[in-house]
């Protein structure tokens, strides 16, 4: 094992770790009070996951569809990648939730009302054609019709997965910034450049330099600005309406304005879209860290918290009621924990993808 | 006597018991009841379980005694409701505290066993004794002491009565004392100079229900105690229509319900209610009528020695006077009972001597209390004062200001609540419908008669007389817990060697804690009788541990009669004390006193334990049928309260009118007119205490408690984490400090404060606010536990106990009394407390 | 015959803020009466399922003027849209209840209520309340059930709170009679939002009448 691998490992071990530390501490309450900011890190953790994983294998099976032969090359490699991203996604997922017991009525009693009784379904959905499909790139490799029928499917499935989960946000009338939001379309923005981010890495972590890198170095540019240009509307939509424009002050001029400004708009967007085409990892890298950071203050926490500030009733509770721990309490959480160490199962997976794919006996 | 469930929902359906609940909700709401009344002996075992059993009992949390009924299922409480005779349903009610029992019964500062000290007083080191031991430790020190070293302090629960009763006229203690000179003294004393006696305020029914305007001055009957009946009174007024405008020092229920509030510094509401009286008195805005027949407005007075023209007795009412007016039918000058029309205003010429009537006396005693002035000392402004005083003259005689139910927090409160039944007098309200009616009380024969237990009767002269011989005028003769610490203290008239305190935390409870302790700390035996352990029962020698009030049945009827129409309430038991707790209620307590120290009447005093057999013959004996009574646990004697305005036939004033300048006041005290003195026999201005000693600095505020909607005088139920969490919830689990203090002083919401008075110190957590006015800061009554906040250690039988008073809330709040001085008392009135009339200095721990 | 739907009516001029309900709601439903102690949650009173509280101009009412916070069983309830196993669910009553076995734990019926009216508690507690399985679970987003585990057979229950208030503030009956006794007088809370509460709130009559 060269050095690179070895601290590389190490560095997914220790994340990995972290992983199964937050989400214990989590599940033996740490969580501390939900009714106010009912939705935490973890759940920003599951979103954050299920769009890279989604945003991996969106570009690359409109690749593949296309009929790009470089990447074509190496779609077991990013398929495998794409599959390593959701597997923390979904542990998050039944970490998050109180009763995972209960999660068969996800299946056995579902409310077609509901955006989340959908994520159930297209998780599955999704998931199983992304193991399909991934078997089969391995198995058989990628050329074939069949692989290109399942990709095909398999990238519906991602897409809607993605937009359901910011639908997920956008029914709920109770949280202003979030209603009737854009939240679908942003999120499969984000997808895309969340996803160029990790293909970035994992082509960098396979020891791939083809021109393939560059492309995606490309592809990461367009869909910051995609990115950028939701958020920036978004806020415009939300200082126009009501309620929701708390919210929009809260971001770009509260207490989360420095994660927006510092977190998402230099690191996230501003500087990879400049360094983009030299260095690219670094590009990745920082716009994964700063999309992460959108994901989980400007986007998943102001609107709750403003909600405190708006709506009669939560400002009562919130008055009256148990302590609110605020950004701070919000953020150095072990929800935090297992989100950042979800990386190390992820990490782990596509460094040492050869070796769990010989035990798995699944080299073609 | 055994009624179906038929009859009884129909009982039920006619008298209106379910009229607020829509037709299906009756099986619930309404049972059979399945447990026959009346439980003759104590039981200790641990009751049956046959399924849910409905009993009725009464509140004790407060002094009211609200009738209830508690449903009980295998050792656990299931519900707690109002008990209502269903016809005169709008003056039953219970308020929020009797909810908490459930909590209550395994309160961590319960008294599981009697316990004798260890150790030095006060230093919170107890054992478990047996009853027995107990009992005969108590009787031997009762033989060993004469009757007249003994001081007994009776305050609530459910035999205070007989405690007293045993106490005075058995064992012959000649001193036994309430509290009310720390609760409503100023009141009894403002109406002996309006009414002739001291009235305390149950004798008053503030008739809210038919009231249209009612202004509220240092009382508030959503969250006060001893209210709940006069709350549902409340609402039912408000629904009807009635207004309310309110003065206090904080935003609370009544402020958020009243038309108009106004936020003051403490203790000014005299100021107020003076320019409302000179606004009515200043624009004839006065009932002419009323004031000519039933007070003595007309009166001459010689204004150069304040004498009546003459005073003579009258013809017409027996052992009352008549007086000298104006008539204004002839100009001449004769008797009242002789004039057609006497004049309310104006002076004669009599000899050469000036003679004016009281009322014009009146009306220029108060000519310099202009809403002007009243705006400088209250900060509401002088239109406002007018207006409220038009409001009322304008819906009089159904408009008054409430005539209070704490009267002991400032200096100025003697004045505060004569100058109150002043205006209710002008308005015509006193007497009237919508007005301030008077109360019917029954008299409950008591269980002592009833048996034919007798006694001596107090064996020697009580200590009050030696304090009206030394300067304190007015006592209350059944309530002077603040003289009977000073006699202690200061061995006046003698030596003391002996408390018995009953249901009585009289450290928590008397202004001046420490000089409190310094005397309980002087005596030979300190008893305490109570539930929980408390500032006071960390003294004790000796405890007695109570049942919780739901715990025993009594043996005595009782009246809730603060409603005025003589309600009548059974106490039966509901549950028994959790499994493992060793406590006796007070009559088996005086039971087996009695027994000890009288044993020839051992017979008798066995029958105490004969509660039904005592209820039957308490209710002959008021006339009205036991069947029933015992079938509903309640009753209503009377169907109104008296609307006269001289309760129906003459007052106790020597000319049997309501005297708007007491006749006998001016006689003894015209020396002190024009002074700003409680005896001046005219409406004058008294600053509080506080104000008198200049201007508040930074750093200073007046220190407040206040009746929050769920905590009472000194029980149990501010050790419940319902309270405690309600207190959370409202934001007052500390002290209330004013934002614009608190940020002069550095203090941030949560810091913990120090609060310094005269007579002691408290640590405290603050709570910064806008709701309150900014001279005071201010929390729920006894919600700290001050120098007795310390650990207490019990060794029962079955191991050793650590706790805390406030063990498992915070105990953050306040206790004026710690940081007041029991010399400030008022000595014109009754010695007295003035418990929220201090200056404190704050300062950040 | 169409469904009945119950309804209750909170007169806010009656009210005087005493806590009786708040208290028999927490002893009914929130606390454990056992083995001889008694187990209350931290803040129970905000564990509570209806807790007294003032509003004012953020809900179009003046100054500061006392409302319930509780839930408010919507008629067409955000909470029910959003749970993704119908755990929360509108029985036929027209309560709006929580199957616990069938819930994930998800809290979107938390975010998803615009009246604050759902807790959690995540700290354990032993035993039941009295009102058993419909009683506070740790763990479970918890709300005012109506009381309904106090129905027996087809007819009408009283709930707790109903039940505790002396003064005629809480009126729980079926829609027709609840809208009666009314009269006209009542609201609904942020009615706008077309949740179509099925609580109704008779608010305080002030100033010179
Ligand atoms: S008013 Fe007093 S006696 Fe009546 S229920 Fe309330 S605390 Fe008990
Ligand atoms: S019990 Fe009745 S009066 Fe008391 S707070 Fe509740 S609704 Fe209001
Ligand atoms: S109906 Fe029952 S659960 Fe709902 S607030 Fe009232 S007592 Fe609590």
């Amino acid at each position: 094992m060269g050095l690179g691998r070895l601290a590389t490992t190490i560095t997914g071990i220790i994340l990995a770790f972290l992983f199964i530390v937050g989400i214990t501490l989590y599940r033996a309450g740490e969580g501390g009070e939900q009714a106010l900011i009912p939705w935490g890190m973890m759940v920003v953790g599951y979103v954050f996951f299920a769009l890279a994983s989604g945003g991996v294998f969106d570009s690359m099976a409109i690749r593949l569809l296309r009929g790009d032969e470089e990447t074509e090359a190496h779609t077991g490699l990013l398929a495998w990648s794409s599959l390593a991203l959701l597997v923390p996604g979904i542990i998050l997922v039944l970490s998050d939730v109180l009763h995972p017991t209960a999660a068969p009525y996800f299946y056995l009693s579902l409310n077609p009302e509901s955006r989340i009784a959908w994520n159930a379904i297209l998780y599955l959905l999704y998931g199983g054609g992304l193991l399909a499909f991934t078997l089969l790139v391995h198995l058989r490799g990628a050329s074939g019709p069949l692989a290109r029928r399942i990709a095909a499917l398999t990238l519906a499935f991602s897409l809607l997965l993605e937009a359901n989960l910011g639908m997920a946000y956008a029914v709920n009338v109770a949280v202003p910034a979030w209603y009737a939001s854009m939240a679908p379309i942003l999120f499969v923005a984000l997808g895309f450049a969340i996803g160029s981010g990790f293909t970035i890495l994992t082509l960098r972590l396979a020891g791939v330099t083809t021109p393939l890198l560059r492309d995606y170095a490309e592809e990461l540019r367009y869909t910051l600005l995609a990115v950028a240009f939701i958020a920036g509307w978004s806020l415009v939509g939300m200082a126009a309406w009501g309620d929701a424009k708390a919210t929009a002050v809260e971001v770009v001029a509260g207490r989360v304005a420095p994660v927006f400004w510092l977190g998402f708009a230099v690191t996230g967007v501003l500087v990879p879209l400049v360094i983009a085409s030299s260095r690219p990892i670094a590009a990745g890298l920082l716009a994964i860290i700063g999309l992460a950071l959108y994901l989980a203050v400007p986007f998943n926490y102001a609107p709750q918290a403003t909600r405190l500030e708006v709506n009669p009733f939560y400002m009562l509770l919130a008055h009256a009621g148990p302590a609110e721990a605020g950004l701070w309490g919000y953020v150095v959480s072990p929800e935090t924990l297992a989100f950042i160490g979800g990386l190390g199962v992820w990490l782990l997976l596509v460094v040492h993808r050869s070796r769990v794919l010989d035990v798995l006996g699944l080299r073609g | 006597m055994k009624i179906s469930r038929r009859d009884f929902l129909k009982a039920a359906i006619a008298s209106g018991l379910v009229a607020t609940v829509p037709g299906g909700a009756l099986h619930t709401l309404i049972e059979k009841p399945a447990h026959k009344p009346g439980q003759a002996t104590y039981r200790l075992q641990q009751g049956e379980r046959a399924g849910a059993r409905l009993y009725r009992s009464a509140c004790f949390i407060c002094g009211q005694k609200c009738p209830i009924k508690v449903k009980v299922d295998g050792g656990r409480i299931l519900t707690v409701i109002y008990n209502t005779d269903g016809a005169n349903d709008s003056q039953y009610a219970c308020c929020g505290r009797p909810h908490t029992i459930f909590e209550a019964r395994t309160l961590k500062e319960r008294i599981r066993a009697p316990l004798a000290r260890e150790g030095e007083r006060g230093s919170g080191s107890f054992r478990e004794i047996s009853w027995s031991e107990a009992l005969d430790t108590l009787a031997s020190w009762l033989r060993e002491v004469e009757p007249g070293e003994v001081i007994v302090f009776s305050h609530q629960g459910c035999e205070s009565g007989i405690v007293k009763e045993f106490f005075k006229n058995i064992v012959g203690v000649p001193n036994v004392t309430k509290h009310c000179d720390t609760c409503h003294t100023a009141i009894d004393y403002a109406s002996w100079w309006v009414f002739g006696k001291l009235i305390g305020p149950s004798g008053f029914r503030p008739d809210y229900e038919n009231a249209r305007l009612v202004v509220f001055m240092g009382r508030n009957p959503v969250e006060g105690i001893v209210a709940a009946p006069w709350t549902k009174m409340f609402a039912e007024g408000r629904k009807r229509g009635m207004r309310i405008i309110a003065f206090d020092v904080r935003r609370s229920r009544l402020t958020a319900l009243a038309d108009k509030y106004y936020l003051i510094p403490p203790g000014t509401d005299l100021a107020a209610a003076l320019a409302i009286l000179h606004v009515i008195l200043r624009d004839g805005l006065y009932d002419e009528d009323y004031l000519r027949r039933y007070t003595n407005a007309p009166m001459l007075v010689y204004t150069d020695t304040l004498e009546p023209v003459g005073l003579a007795d009258n013809p017409k009412v027996e052992g009352k006077k008549t007086y000298k007016v104006l008539d204004e039918a002839d100009g001449a000058v004769k008797w009242k009972t002789e004039a057609t029309r006497p004049a309310l205003l104006g002076e004669v010429n009599i000899g050469g001597r000036t003679a004016k009537t009281a009322l014009q006396l009146l009306k220029e005693a108060v000519s310099s209390y202009t809403p002007g002035w009243a705006e400088e000392v209250t900060g509401v402004p002088a239109e406002e004062l007018e207006w409220v005083a038009r409001s009322l003259a304008y819906e009089a005689p159904r408009a008054f200001i409430d005539p209070g139910y704490k009267g002991t927090r400032y200096k100025s409160e003697g004045m505060l609540f004569r100058v109150i039944h002043l205006v209710n007098v002008m308005l015509g309200a006193v007497g009237a419908r919508g007005g301030v009616a008077w109360n019917k009380k029954p008299k409950i024969k008591s269980p002592f008669k009833i048996l034919g237990i007798e006694g001596l009767g107090p064996q020697g002269e009580p200590l009050y007389k030696y304090w009206e011989e030394h300067g304190v005028a007015f006592v209350n003769h059944k309530c002077y817990s603040m003289l009977a610490i000073r006699s202690i203290l200061e061995e006046k008239p003698r030596r003391y060697r002996m408390a018995i305190i009953f249901n009585q935390n009289l450290v928590a409870h008397v202004q001046g804690s420490s000089d409190v302790i310094r005397a309980l700390k002087k005596l030979d035996y300190v008893v305490v009788m109570d539930t929980v352990f408390n500032e006071t029962a960390v003294y004790a020698d000796l405890i007695l541990p109570l049942p919780m009030f739901f715990e025993t049945s009594s043996p005595t009827l009782f009246t809730p009669s603060k409603t005025g129409t003589g309600q009548l309430v059974v106490v039966e038991k509901a549950i028994d004390p959790p499994p493992g707790y060793d406590v006796r209620p007070a009559w088996w307590i005086i039971k087996e006193l009695g027994k000890r120290l009288d044993p020839g009447n051992s017979a008798l005093y066995e029958m105490l334990g004969e509660h039904e057999y005592i209820w039957r013959k308490q209710a002959e004996d008021l006339g009205i049928d036991p069947e029933g009574l015992l079938e509903r646990g309640v009753a209503t004697l009377y169907k109104s309260p008296i609307y006269h305005p001289l309760k129906g036939k003459s007052l106790y004033t020597v000319t049997g009118e309501i005297e708007v300048l007491n006749v006998e006041g001016l006689s003894r005290y015209r020396g002190e007119a024009g002074k700003p003195s409680s005896f001046n026999p005219f409406p004058a201005w008294i600053p509080p205490a506080w104000m008198s000693q200049g201007p508040l600095g930074d750093d200073e505020a007046v220190a407040v408690d206040i009746c929050h909607r769920m905590t009472a005088t000194n029980m149990w139920i501010r050790y419940t984490r319902l309270t405690h969490s309600t207190l959370k919830w409202d934001r007052m689990d500390g002290v209330l400090i004013h934002r614009g203090k608190a940020e002069k002083l550095g203090i941030r919401d949560g810091d913990t404060i120090v609060l310094e008075g005269p007579g002691g110190s408290l640590e405290a957590k603050a709570r910064v606010t806008e709701d309150i006015h900014p001279t005071v800061v201010l929390a729920p009554h006894a919600t700290n536990p001050g120098p007795a906040g310390g650990w207490i250690k019990v060794r029962y039988r079955s191991g050793e106990e650590r706790l805390r008073l406030f063990h498992r809330t915070s105990g953050a709040g306040l206790n004026t009394n710690m940081l007041h001085r029991l010399g400030d008392m008022v000595m014109e009135e009754g010695g007295r407390a003035i418990q929220n009339d201090v200056r404190v200095r704050i300062r950040r721990r | 015959m169409g469904r009945r739907r119950v309804m209750m009516l909170i007169d806010m001029n009656s009210c005087v803020g005493c806590m009786a309900c708040v208290v028999a709601c927490i002893r009914e439903n929130i606390a454990r009466q056992q083995g001889g102690g008694v187990e209350i949650p931290e803040d129970a009173v905000y564990h509570a399922r209806t807790k007294p509280e003032y509003a004012g101009m953020e809900l179009g009412l003046t100054g500061d003027t006392p409302i319930f916070i509780q839930c408010q069983h919507c008629d067409n309830p955000p909470c029910e849209m959003v749970c993704p196993t119908g755990a929360t669910y509108v029985d036929e009553d027209g309560v709006v209840a929580l199957d616990h076995d069938k819930c994930v734990g998800c809290r979107a019926c938390i975010a998803a209520c615009p009246y604050g009216a759902r807790t959690i508690y995540r700290r354990p507690l032993t035993g039941e309340p009295l009102s058993g399985e419909e009683g506070f679970q740790p763990g479970y987003p918890d709300k005012c059930t109506f009381c309904r585990h106090r129905k027996r057979g087809d007819g009408l229950w009283t709930p707790a709170c109903v039940e505790a208030c002396a003064f005629g503030a809480r009126l729980f009956g079926y829609e027709e009679e609840v809208l009666e006794a009314s009269e006209g007088r009542a609201v609904r809370l942020l009615e706008a939002l077309g949740t179509e509460p099925k609580i109704l709130y008779v608010l305080p009559v002030k100033g010179r009448r």
